[in-house]
Order: structure tokens, then C-alpha cells, then sequence
């Protein structure tokens, strides 16, 4: 075992210790599905970050902006930014005030009445199918990095991957994800910032060889990149969309609100993720642009490995490529979490036994984690499955979380929000982005036609539509007047 | 006085700045365009979000125990 694969397995074992470490405070529901709201500012800005970074920056972006130019892949992370200030100042206090375990609860408590239990199925349907679809390829891409990196076998790769994800989501919880979704960013973050000065180096020194390397490769620098500029705005309009509404629609990233000591917290996380996330994608993807004037041979997916093995001094390296490893673990277990708790509290809770106790809920809660596992380490082992997951997985999931957008909106800021326009809206939003997205797969639809904008757009014309038609009940006015209640005094932990 | 707002502006121009003089200075004329208004695109939201965060701070507008609008 070469100095790469041994930093990666120690951190591996480092994580299982955190999770076992998280296990000592775990006494009740709350603290396995929000961390006993008490998570502070940087813990939650590390998860946030670590959740929504995948190993697909670190092999395809990276890749990508070596051969079609950089401004498209960094530009698409403006909509994060975007969407994180949004919730930081507008969504994330009325989200905190209502005490949420999971996001179906959000669509359940704003909508009372008649069609409450078509959101509630709905809801969680769409939670259960998009985070086992998005989780399933998000393991594909661990195993790749993994198997490409060290050579290991793809079931050992997937039966430590997984084994480790689960370990310590079942024994910590969400404290376990996000403490150890912390210290993966951490370990990310410093592999992005160390590898990259090796690679200035050898392209010959800052500003030189930056100016020499940019003079090579004038196209990749233009606005659109290699793409036709149609394509390029299209690109850049699309990727910016899907990264607006998975910030704002993804059970993964929006859970974040509910583990907050107070909203101010959350609001403070939000601001250190605009200003950190930034950093990182800058000084990730803008030196290996340059990349392929080197002349390493080496395909662009493999550019930050070559670096961080070839370029950078050995422990640094190592702490790269386990950087990379995070960073795919720390989406892996967000989304681990998510399906979970979906599964438990949203179906076993509700449908089978709402009268269980909590010593009976917590032990429900780490069994379907469990069961998650298996379901994933069946699919990544069914090669159909594998193959969609991997190419329309992202796709699948974003289709799913965009029909529900409007909605949410709408319950947080208008009055007159309704039931049925939740329900219609949620409805003809995911039949529309569903016949786009298989379009696309299937080919009956131009390429162009973005699943994820049709549906966000078909949702919200319907609901506004629909809620034309309909009064707002005094029980759906109560519960907006409700998030709007002064926070009672035991709730609040600390600003 | 709570001050994490302006601290966060700071942060947020500070890196705004070394982004330009790091990533867009070196560049040739040219090439520039795209990765400033990029730059600005990135860095801004924090920008304008670190403002009215501190505003709030000012007004006492996190403070929980009041009621929403």
C-alpha cells in the first residue's frame, strides 16, 4: 500500500471514530435527525459546502475546464452562492421558526386540510427516489475515484465506501454527518489550496506562466468557453438554475436550517459559505484550465490526481487525494442521511407506527439506514441502474426538487396560499419535468430543453393558477400567521 | 455592536480584490471580460448579503423574539 491509499484509509478510520465519538450525546430523535438544533456556524457552513461538493469537481470539472474553458464551470456556482444568500437573509429564518425534522414536514405542516395527504406521499416519494438515485451515483463516482486512485477492486471499493458511510451515520446521526462532513471540507479545502501552487510552479511561476499559458489557449478563456455561444448561454443558464435550486429545493443542503441554534446562526453560515465556496472553486478550477499545456498525456479526469501524486511534495499529495475521497463521502453520507430519515420518519412514523416510542424511533431510524445501504449497494451493483444513475442521476433528482420550489415559496410568503394549488402544483411540475427528462435520455426532445427550468416553471404557473381558483382556509391563514409567531424563549440557544 | 456583517463585507471585498490581482491581473488583454464579471458574480452576493446582514444586525432584526413580516 503506497502513502496515497494509507492517508485515505487512515482518514477513513478517522471518520468511523467521529461517528462513534457523535454516538455519546445521541439520546433522542432529535438529536439523530437535526443534532439537537444546536449546530453552530461553521459547522453548519463546512456541511453545506462538503454536502454540496462532490469528487465530480475534483475529476470532471476539473477535467472540463481544461478542455471547454473555465467561466461556465465556475459561473455555475454563482446560482449556489445566489440561492444561499437568499435563504441566509429571506428563507431560513421562517424555515428555523417551524421546527422541522425533515423537508416533507414543511409541505405537511403549511398545508393543512383537504389534499394534506397527497403532499405528504408525494413529498416523500420525491425525497426517497431523488436521494437514492442522486446517492447511487454519487457512489458510482466514489468507486471510480477509488478504484482509478489505488486500484482496488470495484466491490472492495464499494463495500468500504458504503460500509463506512453507513457505520457512522447509523452510530452519530446527523451530528456524526456533520461533524465528520466538516472535517472532510477542511481536508478538501486545503487539498484544493496546496495542489494548486505546485501546478502554477509547473507551468512556469505566477504571473509568467499564467500569462504564458492563457496566451495558448486564448478560446478557453472567452465567456462561453468552447462551447457556440448559444450552447455556452444555454450551458451557463442551465448548470446556474439546477445550482439555484439545489441550494434551495435539495432535502440534502435545505436540512441544514433545522440543525441551527437560532436563525441568526443559520444566516452566519450562509454568509461564510458565500465567501469561502467562492474561494474554492476559484483556486480549484482556474489553474487546471491550463492543465493540458503541460503536456502530461494524462486524460483531463485524472489532471488533479497526476498533480497532487507527481507535482506536489508526498504527504501533501497524500492529503490531496484523501481530499478527493472526502470530498465524495461528504455528499455520499448527506444524502445517506436524508433517505434515512425520509424512511423512518416519514413512512415508518406516520404509516406504520406513530405510537412508537423514542427508544423504538431511534432504533427504526438506524435500521433504515441500514436499509438505504442495501438498497445502494444493490443498485450500484445492477449495472441498468448503474448507467442511469450515473448519467441522469443529477438530472432525475434536480426534476424532483424543482416541482416543489413554488410551493415552498409560496407557503413562506403568501398569505393566500393554498392545499390544492400545493398539490396540483407538485403534481403537473414533476409529470412535466419527467417527460423532459426522459426527452432528453430518449432523444423525442431537443437537448436544450432544460428538465429542471420546465418543471420550476410548470409548477409555479400551475399553482399560481390553481390558487386563483381557491380561498385560503382560516386553518392554511393560521399556520402562515404561525411562522411568523415570536420564537418562545426556550428555543432559542444562543445567537 | 454586532459586527460579523462587517467583518463578512471585508472578507468578501478582500477576496474579491486577491481574485483580481491572483486570477485576472496575469491574464492577457482580452481574456479578462468573461472572468471578472464572473469574479463579480461570485463574490457579489456575499457583498450585498454581509450589507444588509449588518443592517439587520443594526436594526436588531435577528433578534427571534420578535415576530416576522
Amino acid at each position: 500500500m503506497n502513502i496515497f491509499a494509507i492517508f485515505t484509509v487512515v482518514s477513513l478510520v478517522a471518520y468511523l471514530g467521529v461517528g462513534f465519538w457523535s454516538m455519546r450525546t445521541l439520546r433522542s430523535t432529535e438529536d439523530f435527525y437535526v443534532m439537537g438544533r444546536n449546530a453552530s456556524a461553521f459547522l453548519i457552513c463546512g456541511t453545506f459546502i462538503a454536502t454540496n461538493i462532490s469528487s465530480v469537481a475534483f475529476v470532471g470539472y476539473v477535467g472540463g475546464v481544461g478542455s471547454m474553458g473555465c467561466v461556465p464551470y465556475i459561473a455555475m456556482y454563482g446560482g449556489t452562492v445566489c440561492a444561499g444568500v437568499l435563504l441566509c437573509l429571506l428563507v431560513g429564518r421562517y424555515l428555523w421558526r417551524m421546527q422541522l425534522f425533515t423537508v416533507p414536514d414543511f409541505f405537511v405542516q403549511r398545508y393543512p386540510g383537504k389534499g394534506n395527504e397527497v403532499i405528504r406521499l408525494f413529498s416523500t416519494a420525491i425525497v426517497l427516489f431523488s436521494m437514492i438515485i442522486y446517492l447511487i451515483s454519487v457512489c458510482q463516482g466514489v468507486n471510480v475515484v477509488i478504484c482509478d486512485t489505488f486500484g482496488w477492486s470495484k466491490t472492495t471499493a464499494q463495500l468500504i465506501i458504503l460500509g463506512v458511510v453507513t457505520v457512522f451515520t447509523m452510530a452519530g446521526g446527523m451530528k456524526g454527518v456533520v461533524v465528520t462532513d466538516t472535517i472532510m471540507f477542511v481536508i478538501f479545502f486545503f487539498a484544493a489550496c496546496a495542489v494548486a501552487p505546485f501546478v502554477v510552479k509547473e507551468l512556469g511561476g505566477w504571473p509568467a506562466g499564467i500569462t504564458a499559458a492563457a496566451s495558448q489557449t486564448p478560446d478557453l478563456l472567452t465567456w462561453h468557453g468552447g462551447y457556440t455561444p448559444f450552447r455556452g448561454f444555454w450551458q451557463i443558464l442551465e448548470n446556474n438554475v439546477a445550482s439555484f435550486m439545489l441550494v434551495l429545493g435539495s432535502p440534502q443542503l435545505l436540512s441544514r436550517v433545522f440543525i441551527a441554534r437560532s436563525e441568526r446562526t443559520f444566516a452566519k453560515s450562509m454568509l461564510l459559505h458565500a465567501i469561502i465556496l467562492p474561494i474554492f472553486i476559484f483556486v480549484l478550477l482556474f489553474v487546471f484550465t491550463f492543465f493540458p499545456t503541460l503536456n502530461t498525456g494524462v486524460t483531463g479526469t485524472s489532471s488533479f490526481t497526476y498533480a497532487a501524486m507527481n507535482y506536489a511534495p508526498p504527504v501533501i499529495g497524500a492529503i490531496a487525494i484523501a481530499g478527493i475521497a472526502a470530498a465524495a463521502l461528504s455528499s455520499a453520507s448527506s444524502l445517506f442521511q436524508q433517505a434515512a430519515a425520509g424512511l423512518s420518519r416519514d413512512v415508518y412514523e406516520r404509516y406504520i407506527n406513530p405510537k412508537a416510542s423514542e427508544k423504538t424511533k431511534l432504533t427504526v431510524s438506524r435500521i433504515c439506514v441500514l436499509i438505504i445501504a442495501i438498497i445502494c449497494y444493490i443498485g450500484g451493483t445492477t449495472q441498468e441502474i448503474t448507467a442511469v444513475g450515473l448519467l441522469y442521476g443529477f438530472l432525475f433528482a434536480t426534476a424532483g426538487w424543482a416541482c416543489w420550489i413554488p410551493p415552498l415559496l409560496f407557503g413562506i410568503f403568501s398569505k393566500k396560499a393554498t392545499t390544492k394549488a400545493c398539490a396540483w402544483s407538485m403534481g403537473v411540475g414533476f409529470v412535466v419535468a419527467m417527460f423532459f427528462v426522459f426527452g432528453r435520455t430518449i432523444g423525442y426532445t431537443p437537448s436544450w430543453i432544460a428538465p429542471n427550468i420546465t418543471g420550476l416553471l410548470s409548477s409555479a404557473i400551475t399553482y399560481l393558477i390553481v390558487n386563483r381558483t381557491q380561498t385560503a382556509s382560516p386553518e392554511e391563514i393560521a399556520v402562515y400567521s404561525q411562522m411568523r409567531e415570536p420564537v418562545p424563549e426556550a428555543m432559542i440557544r444562543g445567537a | 455592536m454586532k459586527k460579523f456583517g462587517l467583518y463578512a463585507l471585508i472578507a468578501s471585498i478582500v477576496m474579491l480584490v486577491l481574485a483580481y490581482i491572483l486570477v485576472i491581473v496575469p491574464l492577457p488583454a482580452g481574456s479578462k471580460t468573461a472572468l471578472t464579471v464572473t469574479a463579480i458574480w461570485l463574490f457579489g452576493p456575499a457583498i450585498v448579503g454581509s450589507i444588509i446582514f449588518f443592517k439587520m444586525d443594526q436594526k436588531d432584526e435577528w433578534n427571534q423574539r420578535k415576530p416576522l413580516k
